[in-house]
């Protein structure tokens, strides 16, 4: 590549050559010279300064040193072995510019280009330890003068100057990010080998330290794969082996004393340092032939238990561990969802207008009760009371009877029939309700119960009286809990958990590249929204409302989130409803596609919060209140690392149109309805069967907990369709009211993954919760060896 | 079998005497008044009873004299009381049931009473039932049933008179009405009862407005109890009563005193029961109207109090309250469509006709979205125009040009007024007050459209741009 100076034209009007003046080898004129070079050298890097070689002349011109124009008498610049003795050189001084001076070669006894004194420079700089200025200029040269003689060896020793100086500094990482660079430029290089196991050394040390174990093993196969001989090696590898030895004879104790749980322990802190160790196989085998235990890391820990509910993560999560409901959704289907009936069977007759449970017989309680028809009709029935917390207005409504045909068979007359009435049963179904909490503990007829749960650590013990599942499930299931994603899927890397139950979405590709790990996709995404308080002065007002919707750059923050990734299903909706994962999805039957949502406009969200205000102080005077500051509007959001890493970025965006927020974090309990003295929840809802939910979000008995009549109006139209186009016209009408009131704020939709180790079977490909079938969870054995 | 005391019979032809002698001496209507307040209600009481072995026809012929001898000790001369046992027809009908009995069930000279009341004694485990029913011979209105238990045969007396004081409803003569005031003249008014104890009308009791049309012979034609309409007793003066009327139509006694047209008002017993009201369009389809607003708010209250909305059906029960009158407020969407007074438990059943209000609402939805739009288009517009004219001024012509597609991309007034058309299409009510109503709504947007999203306003930033531009070139050449 040509040098900048090289590029400069020359004037062709210049003016007539001359003699170098005798009086150029004054003092002064070296004054003069220095004066002019030393403000650019210290405005500006050598090498962002106006090109220029330097000649120096012998001493019947008193050594004089010229810095002149790029000299373009050599070929390529690249000098000569010796100079030509005879002839003039024609140069332009850099202080000069126009004039043009002829030398006499002979009495030039030096010509330094450009590019030499810039190498000369950097070199100066590594030697006095300046070396990010030195990178600077290494990076110059490498682009515009990779071929420059010396470049390469003067990069090497600023590299191992700077690996020593790191070393000196504790800055191990780096040191050994530089001796690795060195290493791909040459490896040959002496000393280099020891450098570098001696950085590795301290890194290997400090991982142990961390409990890191995987990564010091990482550190050595990275050092071997460079010096195979180098004794660190051989010496590290025997302590890991060593230190995990140690826990594998303690896994074989615990064996020994019949205490297999503890056996499990230890043998997960063996596998944390050298998982390969000689024997351990065996002693894992024979773990979970006795023990099958699974350790699924979690970022919110359940505060309740509900597979039905609408918002709540973790509860429904770990409601399908402790309960069983009477219907289940198992998928999206041809219509809505695709429901089984895990308890029994239900049937629909009479044109759909009676339904008819049929329960199996074999339900029995952890306490022994047997689950009959009468405990399904009294479960029914305070479905359609109001006073009932799992009361539901559209069950009320179609409910006419019910009634116990015989001990395990339960009968209901429907006032009309419905076109999904599977939807409206995702209900708990228990032996007794009775209110103690051991009692409900002893009629659990899910899979588990909660045995403890203290600290980040809950566990769960198999229930002995389990009606599904063979007796090579899972003995216990322990959710721990974690702070971050990252530490997550750390421990899923160390081997010290199972399963990953929700991958922050930035770090699905991270956990992609975990070995021995497998990362799926839910079956069905969420709805991401900000639910407005509309008791609230400023968020029970439209107006406000379409300002927080305009002001919010919601494609921005989804990029955010996904780190630009771009992952199915994850989009910007303009409603309540699911959009749907792709073109063919069936739950996306709600979603009106002719709506588009609302794009980012700033400017449109500052008018319409002033609207709003204005209205506010209106009301407020013809109240006779005083006027008093705008409210600040409080924001609360479960405590993720997503949901403040978005509420964060609405905060900042909300900002800039001049509308404060303040943030709240709540606790490990999601509120049923949103708290009075909030005016957003950042909620994500599981809009999984429109049909039902969309009255549990909207309704007045929903999560904002008011309705306005235009929506009631809308709901009530719902409640009486009794087909599908009906069902699906009204639903779009709901959509479209949804968005044009604003009745909630809608963000994005997120597809949410899991992460499980490969040797973990039965899981299912696209379950729609992670236990959906934990009856079938195994572990694979290991292959023999020298089999995949 | 028939009773009467000689001393209450004195009374009442004392009474009488001097009601016709007042008659006499006043003028005609006036006369008509005292005549009225002056005469005693007679009361024809049928008795009967169960299969009981200790109540013999002697035991009855004792619970009868009691009966009126009670009636002349606390009622006095305000009553005429004359018992005699049921008929066997009417026995019969009375074993099956009060609540059966029609007025033809009763025997023709029942009706030349004032009221006839039924009482029926029955036998239960701990003692006796008693249960009671009246007719207001002039309205041909009976009472609910009332019951009462009396724990020993002793106790009877007392609890057949309990029994047929409570079902007793006074009767009043309609005298004027006036800026939601009426005025009533009470049937036997003044006749003081002997026991002051004993109130036939106190403020707070509830009057309900009955017209009787009758024939030449007097005999009624029709009656017709005037829905939705109650009066609340304010002031008792003697035998004229000053009352709040509250009524759910517009002119509830209005043009219905010519002819032979009695206007009278009859107390209401409130039974402490529910009564199921049932709102409906009155439109040709009567549909029910379901997720009304039901407000209930208490007579002399100024507010009312959400109570529940109609079911799918179109149904709410109302519970009997504090007060035996309530006023319901029928609400859609914040939108007044009915004010009625109530009391629960007259009827099973009430239905309410209203404005089909769903199509209003369902227009003001729709309407207030499309304002919304256009003020969000409205301010878009200028914002764009702003910074087009701001982009000019600086003279950056390529970021105007591009914010000049902008604002042209936006929906204009023609659009804005096809859709709004095609949603006013397809609301339609049957009912032609609400369509007027929706009409309202549609065209008072369609002017706001018109006003706001005016054409020229683009025309002309855009004509700036093109003078920037054009100025732009000359300066160049």
């Amino acid at each position: 590549m040509a040098l900048p100076s090289h590029r400069q034209p020359i004037q062709k009007s210049s003016p007539p050559r001359r003699a170098l003046p005798p009086g150029w080898s004054r003092p002064a004129c070296l004054l003069l010279a220095a004066l002019w070079l030393a403000p650019a050298a210290a405005q500006a890097p050598l090498y962002e300064q106006p090109p220029f070689d330097r000649i120096t002349l012998d001493a019947a011109n008193d050594n004089l040193v010229l810095n002149v124009r790029p000299i373009e008498a050599f070929p390529n610049r690249k000098l000569p072995d010796s100079l030509p003795k005879s002839g003039k050189l024609v140069i332009e001084r850099i202080d000069e510019p126009g004039t043009t001076y002829e030398l006499l070669w002979r009495a030039i006894v030096k010509i330094e280009l450009f590019e030499q004194l810039i190498l000369d420079e950097v070199n100066g700089l590594v030697a006095s330890g300046q070396f990010d200025r030195a990178y600077e200029y290494f990076l110059h040269l490498e682009n515009e003068k990779p071929d420059l003689p010396g470049l390469k060896d003067a990069y090497e020793s600023y590299l191992y100057e700077e690996a020593k100086a790191l070393q000196i500094a504790g800055d191990y990482p780096a040191a050994l990010a530089r001796l690795r660079e060195i290493c791909d430029r040459n490896p040959q290089r002496p000393g280099l080998d020891r450098a570098l196991a001696a950085a590795t050394d301290k890194l290997v040390e400090q991982s142990v330290a961390a409990d890191q174990h995987w990564i010091a093993r990482e550190y050595l196969d990275q050092l071997e794969k460079l010096y195979p001989q180098q004794p660190l090696i051989a010496s590290w590898r025997q302590r890991l082996q060593e230190a995990a030895g140690e826990h594998l004879a303690a896994a074989r104790k615990a064996l020994e004393a019949d205490k297999p749980r503890e056996a499990q322990a230890a043998l997960r802190r063996m596998s944390a340092i050298w998982p390969d160790l000689r024997g351990a196989d065996q002693v894992r085998q024979t773990i979970l032939r006795r023990y099958p235990r699974f350790v699924v890391g979690v970022l919110a820990p359940p505060a309740a238990t509900s597979s039905g509910s609408l918002h709540d993560w973790a509860a429904r999560r770990t409601g399908r561990l402790v309960e069983r409901t009477l219907l289940e959704l198992a998928g999206p289907g041809t219509e809505g969802g695709k429901y089984i009936c895990p308890v029994g069977e239900m049937k629909a007759q009479d044109l759909g207008r009676r339904l008819t449970f049929q329960l199996r017989s074999d339900i029995r309680s952890a306490g022994g009760s047997n689950l009959t028809g009468y405990d399904l009709a009294r479960r029914l029935l305070a479905m359609a009371d109001p006073a009932a917390p799992s009361y539901l207005q559209i069950w009320a409504d179609l409910c006419a009877s019910v009634s116990v045909e015989n001990v395990y068979t339960c009968l209901v007359q429907l006032n009309r029939p419905f076109v999904l009435p599977q939807a409206m049963f995702q209900t708990a179904v228990y032996p007794d309700e009775s209110g103690s909490a051991e009692s409900r503990r002893a009629s659990v007829i899910g899979p588990y119960y909660l045995e403890s749960s203290s600290g980040d650590e809950a566990v769960f013990l198999a229930n002995p009286a389990y009606f599904a599942g063979g007796p090579a499930r899972a003995k216990e299931i322990v959710e721990r809990r974690f702070r971050t994603g990252a530490e997550e899927i750390r421990a899923l890397r160390r081997g010290e958990i199972d399963v990953i139950d929700r991958l922050n979405p930035w770090e699905v590709g991270q956990a992609r590249e975990i070995p021995g790990a497998v990362v799926r996709r839910y079956a069905v995404p969420l709805v991401h929204c900000l639910i407005p308080n509309p008791k609230r002065p400023l968020t029970s007002r439209r107006a406000f409302r379409r300002a927080l919707v305009y002001g919010i750059n919601r494609a921005a923050i989804l990029g955010l989130l996904t780190r630009g990734a771009e992952l199915p299903g994850c989009r910007v909706v303009s409603g309540p409803f699911l959009a749907g994962v792709d073109i063919d999805d069936p739950l996306d039957y709600a979603y009106e596609e002719s709506i588009e949502p609302r794009g980012y406009e700033p400017h449109l969200a500052i008018t319409l919060a002033e609207v709003a205000r204005r209205e506010l102080a209106e009301a407020r005077k013809k109240a006779g209140e005083p006027a008093g500051d705008a409210p600040k509007t409080v924001l609360a959001y479960q405590a993720s690392e997503a949901a403040r890493l978005a509420v964060a970025e609405i905060q900042r965006q909300l900002k800039i149109v001049g509308i404060a927020l303040e943030l709240r974090e709540l606790g490990d309990a999601v509120p049923e309805r949103i708290p009075a003295d909030v005016d957003l929840l950042y909620a994500e809802l599981a809009m999984w069967e429109p049909i039902v939910d969309a009255e549990r979000l909207l309704g007045e008995g929903g999560l904002a907990g008011e309705a306005s009549p235009y929506m009631r109006q809308a709901l009530l139209r719902l409640r009486q369709s009794v087909d599908w186009p009906t069902v699906g016209r009204q639903l779009r009408e709901i959509h479209r009211l949804a968005h044009a009131e604003a009745s909630i704020i809608p963000l994005w939709q997120m597809t949410d993954h899991f992460a499980h180790v490969d040797r973990l079977e039965g899981i299912g490909p696209s379950p729609v919760t992670l236990y959906q079938d934990i009856e079938n969870w195994q572990i694979r054995p290991p292959s023999p060896p020298g089999k995949p | 079998m028939m009773h009467s005391l000689q001393h209450s019979l004195r009374r009442a032809a004392a009474a009488m005497a001097m009601a016709a002698a007042c008659a006499l001496s006043a003028p005609g209507a006036a006369r008509a008044q005292a005549v009225w307040e002056l005469t005693p209600y007679r009361i024809q009481v049928y008795l009967a009873a169960g299969n009981l072995p200790d109540l013999t026809p002697r035991v009855l012929d004792d619970l009868s004299a009691g009966l009126v001898d009670r009636a002349d000790v606390v009622v006095g001369a305000a009553w005429q009381m004359r018992v005699a046992a049921a008929p066997d027809l009417l026995h019969r009908q009375m074993r099956g049931g009060l609540n059966s009995i029609q007025v033809e069930s009763l025997p023709a000279e029942a009706l030349g009473a004032d009221k006839v009341t039924l009482l029926w004694i029955a036998p239960e485990w701990t003692g006796y039932r008693v249960a009671a029913r009246e007719l207001d011979v002039a309205t041909r209105t009976f009472s609910p049933v009332v019951e009462k238990w009396a724990t020993a045969a002793a106790l009877l007396p007392g609890t057949l008179f309990a029994a047929a004081s409570d079902v007793f409803a006074p009767l009043a003569s309609i005298e004027s009405e006036a800026g939601g005031k009426v005025r009533l003249r009470l049937r036997a008014g003044r006749f003081p009862a002997r026991d002051p104890a004993f109130l036939s009308v106190a403020p707070g009791d509830v009057f309900r407005p009955i017209i009787r049309y009758d024939d030449r012979d007097g005999n009624p034609k029709r009656i017709l109890a005037l829905p939705w309409t109650y009066f609340a007793v304010e002031q008792v003066d003697q035998a004229e009563l000053t009352c709040q009327m509250y009524s759910g139509l517009r002119t509830a006694l209005a043009g219905r005193r010519r002819g032979r047209v009695h206007q009278l008002a009859l107390a209401v017993k409130p039974p402490g029961e529910s009564t199921r009201l049932v709102v409906r369009a009155r439109t040709a389809s009567k549909r029910p109207l379901c997720g009304y607003d039901i407000y209930l708010q208490k007579p002399g209250e100024t507010a009312g109090a959400w109570f529940g909305r109609t079911g799918l059906d179109g149904s709410i029960v109302i519970p009997p309250g504090e007060a035996p009158l309530m006023i319901l407020y029928v609400r859609n969407g914040g939108q007044l469509l009915a004010r009625l007074p109530l009391v629960p438990g007259l009827e099973k059943e009430a239905e309410a006709v209203v404005l089909d209000d769903d199509q209003r609402l369902a227009a003001e939805s729709a309407v207030m979205a499309a304002q919304e739009e256009l003020v969000d288009l409205v301010t878009r517009r200028a914002v764009l125009a702003a910074q087009i004219r701001g982009a000019v001024k600086a003279g950056d012509l390529k970021s105007a040009d591009r914010m000049l597609i902008d604002l042209f991309a936006l929906r204009t007034r023609d659009q804005f007024t096809t859709q709004l058309a095609a949603q006013r299409q397809r609301l339609y009510s049957e009912d032609p007050i609400v369509q007027k109503h929706v009409d309202k709504m549609f065209e008072e947007t369609r002017k706001l459209v018109v006003q706001y999203l005016d054409p020229n306003e683009i025309d002309k930033v855009s004509a700036e741009v093109r003078e920037a531009k054009a100025a732009e070139s000359n300066a160049g050449t």
